[in-house]
């Protein structure tokens, strides 16, 4: 275990809570997560962008008072993060799960997110692993400008970047409501 | 108490009381284990665990040395939870069933083989995962953790993702799209 009693006891909640969120907003099933690509049920575009502006603001009011502080910024690697988006939605489209939710469709009893799904994601895990050198190595060179945020990047107010990102959210969610699209 | 077991009823929850629920996990998890939540990375460490136990010559390159070592972390806890998450919520809303094949989408449009499935499901967990590693994270420990914090990365692998679903989707689709 490379884990202390306190971080194994939180993360076991915070998955929990994490699948309880997957499940109960039905992103655990094939239907939901192939239709935001139909454009017939944007459930998965609302429940990530709803996630986003509760979490931005909150987070960065809490490192503005000190109570946490972001040492984890994912890294920016113009080519690998897009084109590994790109693999990414190929895969999502055709089998309608992610690693998240794969795990949260095991829980509700689908065999199918289990077994072929589970083994799948090993190999893929294994894959990654083999070509790590020849592969990621070189594709997370280019264009690569660490782990910075977007305000940072381009010189902007966070708090005006953040308040627009808000904003414009909730001006697609409400025409999305008034259009009645789900 | 009543209205959390109200609540945990219900089968389904809009997304938006769902978004702002997990949106408050995701800070959350900031506080309380310093760590971004993702699910990716597990299998990672899971593959290299097993790899170790049943052919240790396979884990012996240098990826499983140095940069995701066999063992359980906090990312194989988090996907454990997430598993008993998705039990607890199914159960108490009567959407638990033992399932081989998806939904009835997916049998209204590709017949109810269960092994025309199954082999989807397998390549697409390859083609993810292996994608996940190569962008940095999934729709999780990337597009949500990362826009989060306002990293470039999150929304550009959001644009790759969804060029490329929308794409994959007309093509299987076609006329039914």
């Amino acid at each position: 275990m490379e884990l202390t009693l306190w971080e194994f006891i939180w993360s076991l909640i915070l998955g929990i809570a994490f699948g309880i969120a997957l499940q109960k907003a039905q992103l655990t099933k094939y239907s939901k997560i192939v239709n935001v690509f139909r454009f017939k049920d944007l459930s998965v575009l609302k429940f990530m962008l709803t996630t986003l502006i509760t979490a931005m603001p909150l987070i960065f009011i809490l490192k503005g008072m000190g109570a946490l502080s972001l040492s984890n910024v994912n890294p920016t690697y113009f080519l690998g993060n897009f084109v590994g988006g790109a693999i990414f939605g190929v895969g999502m489209a055709a089998a309608g799960f992610c690693p998240g939710t794969v795990a949260g469709g095991i829980g509700q009893g689908s065999l199918d997110y289990l077994i072929p799904g589970g083994l799948g994601f090993l190999t893929g895990a294994y894959i990654f692993g083999q070509t790590y050198t020849s592969i990621f190595t070189k594709i997370s060179s280019i264009g690569n400008i660490g782990s910075i945020t977007i305000p940072e990047w381009l010189n902007l107010n966070q708090w005006l970047f953040i308040f627009f990102f808000v904003q414009m959210t909730l001006v697609l969610f409400y025409f999305l409501e008034k259009k009645g699209i789900e | 108490m009543d209205w959390i077991i109200e609540q945990m009823r219900k089968k389904t929850w809009s997304p938006y009381a769902a978004g702002i629920f997990f949106g408050l996990v995701n800070v959350l998890a900031l506080i309380m284990i310093s760590k971004p939540l993702g699910a990716s990375s597990a299998f990672g460490k899971l593959v290299g665990l097993g790899l170790e136990g049943i052919f240790p010559k396979a884990a012996d390159i240098m990826y499983f040395k140095f940069v995701s070592t066999p063992g359980v972390n906090f990312t194989v806890i988090i996907l454990l939870g997430v598993v008993i998450g998705g039990f607890i919520s199914s159960k108490m809303s009567g959407d638990f069933r033992w399932r081989t094949v998806t939904d009835q989408q997916w049998i209204d449009m590709f017949g109810p083989s269960m092994w025309k499935r199954w082999t989807v499901a397998f390549l697409g967990g390859i083609i993810l995962e292996f994608a996940a590693g190569l962008a940095g994270g999934c729709t999780s420990g990337l597009a949500i953790s990362g826009t989060m914090q306002l990293a470039p990365s999150g929304l550009i692998f959001i644009g790759g993702l969804f060029t490329t679903g929308i794409l994959t989707s007309l093509l299987i689709y076609g006329k039914r799209w």
